[in-house]
């Protein structure tokens, strides 16, 4: 008799997405507005999001510290009051800084959103950035980028982007423990008042959301009039060709090299992205990928080494980081040539690229899962300009891809030539 | 209040299924009561390296990771000094191949020596990264070595030193298999989008014929004595700030004045304006960075408050300012009050937060039924509500002595790095 256990469940494939429609409102003021699928969970989210990041700043650590300290205090309030408020209430929040955006995320329980949000306004509208604030945070934050620098693979990331943009790149604008120093309660302020004021921000809610919620938004909102977010506006973008340059920056007393390989890409349409999204996935995009399998799963040369798209504007660097023993650099890199000639030269099987593709479908489809998925989602939309249905495109796309595209894509990128290759470490 | 059902399968298994309709998803995770602390002082990181194992294929799975991906699922695991985790995270239409894959480990894990010597490289390489690479890499080498002298907990997860890993062997990787990976010793949840009808089948269907091999892990380790006199370390790393870390024993999860201590330290580091910051950090400026936790686990209670010195600090400076804070707490005021409400009110939200992320809840239940309790799970807010100043300030001036104290100096390297 057979055993049941050797006969492999039949498995479905994901092929359609069906989240609820994405309508953006907008609140009694102007203000755009996105609300997510609602859950009696008794709690709430709301995100206030910019379209203006790092690329707007005039010096290095500029915005992610107008959003670090932004409840650090106010003409009429120190920082203590203004945290312990949140905190008496169990309310949370964090700042985040991206190169073409800015978010303040509150979370609270729903008995007290009222109060909370409003506090956030009143105090995020008027920070003032008191200097015993600021230069507290100097010294915690230069001390922890000394720290980070102590890595292999700071400088490995670092230097690739660097060596692939030109270092007056507004990718690259690392900023040093010195470039701390020059920040003051001044430059913070500037750039809160001329890139964060509140009549330019998007809200998105989510979690426990009702009529009487959303009439108490309208009703906070409208003491500061306003209504004139936009989206971001990118620009093109530049890079130095490859040329195979290999960069070597040694770092002492360290036990592993961290490797990375940069290269710029543009794709030509919404359809060639999905395409290299797949033949990023096949290379190093997750655990089954030809990276992973080969470098770690075969050769046990490394504990992880992945491959990925950091955003560039509106294209993509696309970066290949692992940490190796120095000793096997030379192999590791040999493997990684290997892995692009065999993407050339070989179509990937069809039962190969299926198994990407649903690996890709579910986690996309999870993503959209529980109360505070969708708003993150929608973020994305507006980030990249994308249609409101864009999402209900993807897995029909996806599927539809062929062995045969991704071949002719691996022929028309994954040249090791392309990519600028940097070493950190014990070289 | 999580409306989960329990059931046990005739081997032992515990299963734990939680309802969760609006999700397209669902969590399956199995702990097995074993980690580091079951292993043997020459064989230390074998829990965590036979966790990487369990990946390497079973008698009908070649590849387990191949089939989680073919299924649209995702899964990953973790090792501590007490338990090892796996979650699996699949689409609820593709649920059966989540039963299928994790059972098929379960029963039969497929060892051989090229897997084996391919996993020690790995996790060789994750050694080096995490300890040789990192500031402070060997931070818990050097605590746990302090504040422990006989128990197994004196050595990390990741392996006391990275030969133990290196020089592994299969019969070795055989028997610990046979010894902690059995039914018996396992806990399983299911969260998701699935009936308890739909579990109990595929519960059956699939776990039903493992046999149990060994008794369960009865955790019977050395209990060590209480610390009654100061201990001290000194270390040299590579990380450019000299640092001060103080280590305390308290009580252990089911202890209910451990909740005390987390509460603590909540109270003393836990938010931007808390006391630790704005002393030592904000006003002072003495530190760049200050924090403190509670470790609250099955088998030990460790509270840890350290502080990174800024240039000019000596360490002796920092421990006393540490302690000062510390010690300035343990006086009942209507701050305090004030504060703790604030706290409670924190960690009230929290576990609203955590209630809507099925897989953190899957872990939760299995980790509070492996330990004994799993209605635990369902006291935590009357447990919150109920909590007095008093409570809190007696569990933590009874614990944080100044002779039961592990003090341990981290001087930095002379390097070039930067």
């Amino acid at each position: 008799m057979t055993d049941y256990r050797s006969i492999k469940p039949i498995t479905k494939n994901i092929v359609s997405l069906n989240a609820p429609a994405i309508e953006v409102t907008k609140t009694l003021g102007g203000y755009p507005l996105y609300i997510s699928d609602t859950k009696p969970i008794g709690v709430i989210q709301i995100e206030l999001f910019w379209g203006k990041g790092s690329f707007h700043q005039k010096q290095a650590f500029q915005s992610s510290l107008a959003g670090d300290l932004i409840f650090a205090g106010t003409k009429k309030r120190k920082e203590v009051e203004i945290v312990q408020f949140f905190d008496c209430l169990g309310a949370s929040h964090h700042t985040d800084s991206l190169f073409m955006g800015s978010s303040i995320i509150l979370r609270c329980v729903k008995k007290h959103y009222e109060k909370v949000f409003s506090w956030l306004l009143e105090n995020a509208s008027e920070a003032c950035y008191p200097e015993q604030g600021v230069v507290s945070a100097i010294s915690v934050q230069s001390a922890a980028l000394e720290r980070q620098q102590q890595t292999p693979k700071y400088w490995a990331s670092r230097k690739s982007m660097e060596t692939l943009y030109g270092p007056n790149h507004p990718l690259t604008r690392y900023g040093n423990t010195d470039d701390y120093q020059k920040i003051d309660s001044t430059c913070l302020f500037d750039y809160r008042r001329e890139h964060l004021p509140i009549s330019d921000c998007m809200l998105f809610l989510s979690g426990d959301i009702d009529k009487e919620i959303i009439a108490k938004t309208d009703t906070i909102m409208a003491h500061y009039p306003g209504g004139s977010f936009s989206v971001p506006k990118f620009q093109d973008c530049l890079s130095l060709p490859g040329d195979n340059t290999v960069v070597q920056h040694k770092v002492s007393n360290t036990n592993q090299v961290s490797l990375q390989m940069v290269a710029h890409v543009s794709p030509k349409n919404q359809k060639e992205k999905h395409q290299l999204t797949l033949l990023n996935m096949c290379l190093g995009g997750y655990f089954g990928s030809k990276l992973m399998q080969v470098l770690r799963e075969e050769k046990g040369l490394t504990y992880g080494v992945s491959s990925y798209f950091q955003p560039a504007f509106r294209d993509f660097t696309w970066t290949i980081s692992g940490e190796f023993t120095s000793a096997n650099t030379q192999e590791s890199f040999e493997t990684i040539d290997m892995i692009f000639r065999d993407l050339r030269d070989t179509v990937i099987p069809l039962e190969n690229l299926n198994k990407i593709k649903q690996y890709y479908a579910g986690q996309f489809r999870s993503g959209f899962d529980g109360p505070f998925g969708m708003s993150s989602k929608v973020q994305h939309l507006l980030y990249e300009n994308l249609d409101m249905d864009y999402f209900e495109t993807v897995l029909p796309s996806i599927w539809a891809i062929s062995p045969k595209d991704l071949n002719t894509l691996a022929n028309n990128y994954l040249h090791k030539e392309s990519f600028i290759h940097v070493l950190a470490g014990d070289t | 209040m999580h409306s989960f059902k329990k059931f046990e399968l005739s081997n032992g298994l515990r299963v734990i299924h939680l309802e969760d309709k609006s999700r397209t998803t669902i969590v399956l995770n199995t702990l097995y009561n074993v980690g580091a602390r079951d292993e043997s002082p020459n064989r230390t990181g074998f829990a965590h390296l036979f966790e990487h194992l369990m990946f390497s294929g079973s008698a009908n799975v070649p590849c387990f990771d191949k089939e989680v991906e073919e299924a649209g699922g995702q899964n990953n695991a973790f090792t501590t000094n007490e338990i090892t985790n796996y979650h699996l995270v699949i689409p609820r239409e593709n649920i059966e191949t989540a039963f299928w894959l994790e059972s098929d480990r379960m029963k039969s894990l497929n060892m051989n020596e090229k897997s084996l010597s391919v996993q020690r490289g790995v996790v060789v390489e994750e050694f080096k990264q995490r300890c040789f690479n990192a500031p402070f890499g060997f931070l818990w080498h050097h605590i746990r070595k302090l504040v422990y002298t006989n128990s197994p907990y004196r050595w990390p997860t990741i392996g006391e030193a990275i030969e133990h890993v290196e020089t592994a062997n299969l019969d070795e990787v055989q028997a610990f298999y046979n010894q902690f990976y059995a039914p018996q010793n396992a806990v399983v949840s299911i969260v998701g989008n699935i009936s308890l009808r739909q579990t109990k089948l595929l519960c059956e269907k699939w776990f039903g014929d493992i046999k149990k091999l060994a008794p369960a892990n009865q955790n019977n380790y050395i209990q060590e004595e209480k610390i009654h006199s100061r201990r001290f370390f000194e270390s040299i790393d590579p990380s450019p700030n000299p640092a001060v870390f103080l280590v305390w024993k308290g009580p252990v999860f089911l202890d209910p004045t451990s909740i005390y201590l987390e509460l603590f330290a909540d109270m003393l580091g836990g938010s931007d304006v808390s006391p630790l910051q704005i002393e030592l950090v904000k006003n002072k400026q003495l530190l760049n960075a200050a924090e403190c936790f509670y470790l609250r686990g099955l088998g030990e209670g460790l509270f840890i408050l350290y502080g990174i010195m800024n240039e000019g600090v000596t360490h002796l400076t920092c421990e006393k300012a540490l302690l000062d804070v510390c010690k300035s707490l343990f006086l009942p005021s209507s701050k305090l009050k004030k504060s703790l409400q604030g706290v409670v009110n924190r960690q009230l939200s929290n576990l609203l937060f955590e209630a809507v992320q099925p897989m953190q809840l899957a872990q939760k239940l299995c980790y509070y039924e492996n330990a004994g309790n799993l209605e635990g799970i369902n006291k935590e807010v009357s447990q919150l509500e109920n909590t007095d100043i008093t409570h809190i300030l007696k569990a933590a001036s009874a614990t944080l002595t100044d002779d039961s104290v592990s003090v341990i100096y981290y001087h930095p390297q002379k390097n070039d790095r930067l």
